[in-house]
């Protein structure tokens, strides 16, 4: 969508960047001929993505992260600048989720999913700034959310807890660092089956869950790259503080009359509410 | 220090063949938009007063806030170059008039030409939508300071959060017959005069100096956003309310200015 040549010279460094939605954006700042850097703890997982972003020519490095811990975060960077050069952008996506009723889950569960959304994000925004800082030139972040942000979503307090923090870290991290010409916005993204989300099948993206959705079908990968791209391109230069919602009109879907409500333990599938 | 993008957001291309009716205002945001979307190869068609200089491929008088007129604009249009694919409504608009002091025929006026016109075009641009078969998109602009309520804008308030409210019931009424709706909120933006700027000389302060990123914005940007979420490259986001303002609205502390009464700054007729 942008110009070819939109991200030439820039590197950007995109957490959980080896599939599902992180690997789906990095895919649109390769297209706009950016270097990416994309970090995860599985190796596997992060030579897959490598392969699909050399594919289209891009300059792919990889590197093992857990982003919980914040030394790691800082040797991640160090290695990213050793082999790219600084990073530009920071997109941070690094996540994991799992349907569980609040009053199941153990203190291990709680603290796995939010600290790799949170404290992961949190560290890996702390980085990035210092770094920018150092060379005294502009960045972007965009936070990877979910409506359940806002809305809350029962099965799912866990994340549901920590997208609402990242939330909260974009709007005062957006001010706290604007004078530092560090932008921060999120996507939210929408209904985007890929292999690592539970109870979701890729091959459905256009058939069961997209039918619940107004816009009549799911995500595409290529829509959350070109959101991503347009946020940290030079047209989105004035934007930060932004919680841009992709999601097909899903979270607007308020009826004056919805169908009988189950509670969350009686539920065969917790997550679809059935 | 403006970085102004010389260049689109999207391919030159992506509008060739559209036809976008610009319902707009004198300033820089419809005058970018014209510019911008006719760069991307759309036919342009733009209706308001005092509009002149914007370029177009078609320039027409204000329509009359009426199911009539406005039906008859959509005609005229289509008359000359087909259907119309795309709506954008630009109502970038700020006051600074005590509630108390807002006449009923001023309320009435202001909500007409905002409220009741972007319904009345809205609603015909759909239902058109529908009786061919085919999709579109609709663009709602306002000021990004009065979305949430702002002391001397009860009028623009309420109808820039009423343009926020339309743009969520439209997109779950119409998003499925693949009619996109969306809204751009700007911020302080370069060439748009109004009592923002109007308030900041009046306090003696460089409106920049209020902006966390610490510029202005610039009409282009505003109008490469209006590229994007219109073009086939936005298709999954729909009811958004993509603000444009620096990061203006963030700005919580616990400190600030003492607070005065705003009527004691709007010159309200009860001080």
């Amino acid at each position: 969508m942008l110009p070819a040549d939109e991200f030439a010279g820039k590197v950007v460094l995109v957490t959980g960047g080896g599939s599902g939605v992180g690997l789906a954006m990095a895919r649109g700042f390769a297209l706009c001929g950016a270097r990416i850097a994309i970090a995860s703890r599985n190796e596997e997982t992060l030579a897959e993505g490598a392969a699909e972003l050399h594919g289209l020519g891009a300059e792919v490095f990889t590197v093992q992260c857990d982003v919980r811990q914040r030394n790691q975060v800082t040797d991640m960077f160090t290695q990213i600048e050793e082999a790219t050069g600084p990073v530009d952008f920071l997109l941070n996506n690094a996540g994991s989720n799992f349907p569980a009723l609040a009053e199941n889950l153990s203190v291990n569960a709680w603290r796995a999913i939010t600290q790799i959304a949170l404290d992961g994000t949190f560290f890996c925004s702390q980085e990035f700034h210092a770094r920018r800082c150092r060379v005294g030139r502009a960045g972007a972040i965009i936070n990877n959310l979910a409506s359940y942000a806002w809305t809350g979503f029962p099965g799912d307090v866990h994340s549901a807890a920590a997208k609402a923090g990242t939330l909260n870290l974009t709007l005062s991290l957006a001010t706290e660092w604007a004078r530092d010409q560090i932008r921060v916005n999120s996507i939210v993204v929408g209904t985007y089956p890929h292999s690592r989300v539970p109870n979701n099948d890729p091959r459905e993206r256009e058939g069961r869950r997209g039918r619940t959705v107004p816009a009549g079908r799911a995500l595409r990968a290529q829509e959350l790259g070109w959101a991503a791209a347009f946020l940290c391109s030079r047209f989105g230069g004035y934007i930060t503080g932004l919680n841009l919602v992709v999601d097909g009109g899903d979270w607007l879907r308020r009826d004056l009359l919805k169908p009988p409500f189950i509670p969350p333990r009686e539920r065969k599938d917790l997550w679809f509410g059935q | 220090m403006s970085q102004v993008p010389q260049d689109l957001p999207v391919p030159a291309g992506t509008f060739a063949g559209k036809v976008i009716l610009l319902l707009g205002q004198p300033g820089s945001t419809t005058y970018a938009i014209a510019k911008a979307f006719r760069a991307a190869g759309a036919q342009l068609v733009v209706s308001g007063d005092g509009l002149e200089q914007v370029p177009s491929d078609l320039s027409l008088p204000k329509a009359n806030v009426h199911p009539t007129a406005i039906s008859g604009l959509f005609d005229t249009v289509e008359a000359t170059f087909g259907p119309v694919d795309g709506l954008i409504i630009d109502r970038v608009a700020s006051g600074c008039t005590a509630a108390e002091d807002i006449l009923w025929k001023r309320w009435r006026a202001m909500n007409a030409d905002i409220v009741d016109c972007i319904f009345l075009a809205g609603s015909e641009f759909a239902r058109r939508c529908f009786a061919r078969g085919d999709g579109g998109d609709i663009l709602l602009l306002a000021a990004a300071q009065v979305i949430d309520g702002a002391a001397g804008n009860s009028l623009e308030s309420a109808a820039a959060s009423a343009i926020a409210s339309l743009i969520k019931s439209w997109t779950v009424e119409w998003l499925n017959d693949d009619v996109r709706v969306n809204m751009i909120e700007v911020g302080l933006v370069e060439g748009l005069t109004n009592s923002i700027s109007d308030l900041a000389s009046r306090r003696g302060i460089d409106a920049v100096d209020t902006v966390p990123l610490a510029r202005l914005g610039t009409a282009d940007e505003v109008a490469a956003a209006a590229l994007y979420l219109t073009s086939p490259y936005a298709a999954y986001i729909a009811g958004a309310q993509l603000r444009i303002d620096g990061g203006e609205w963030l700005r919580a502390n616990l400190g600030g200015a003492p607070f005065l009464p705003p009527r004691t700054w709007l010159g309200s007729s009860k001080v």
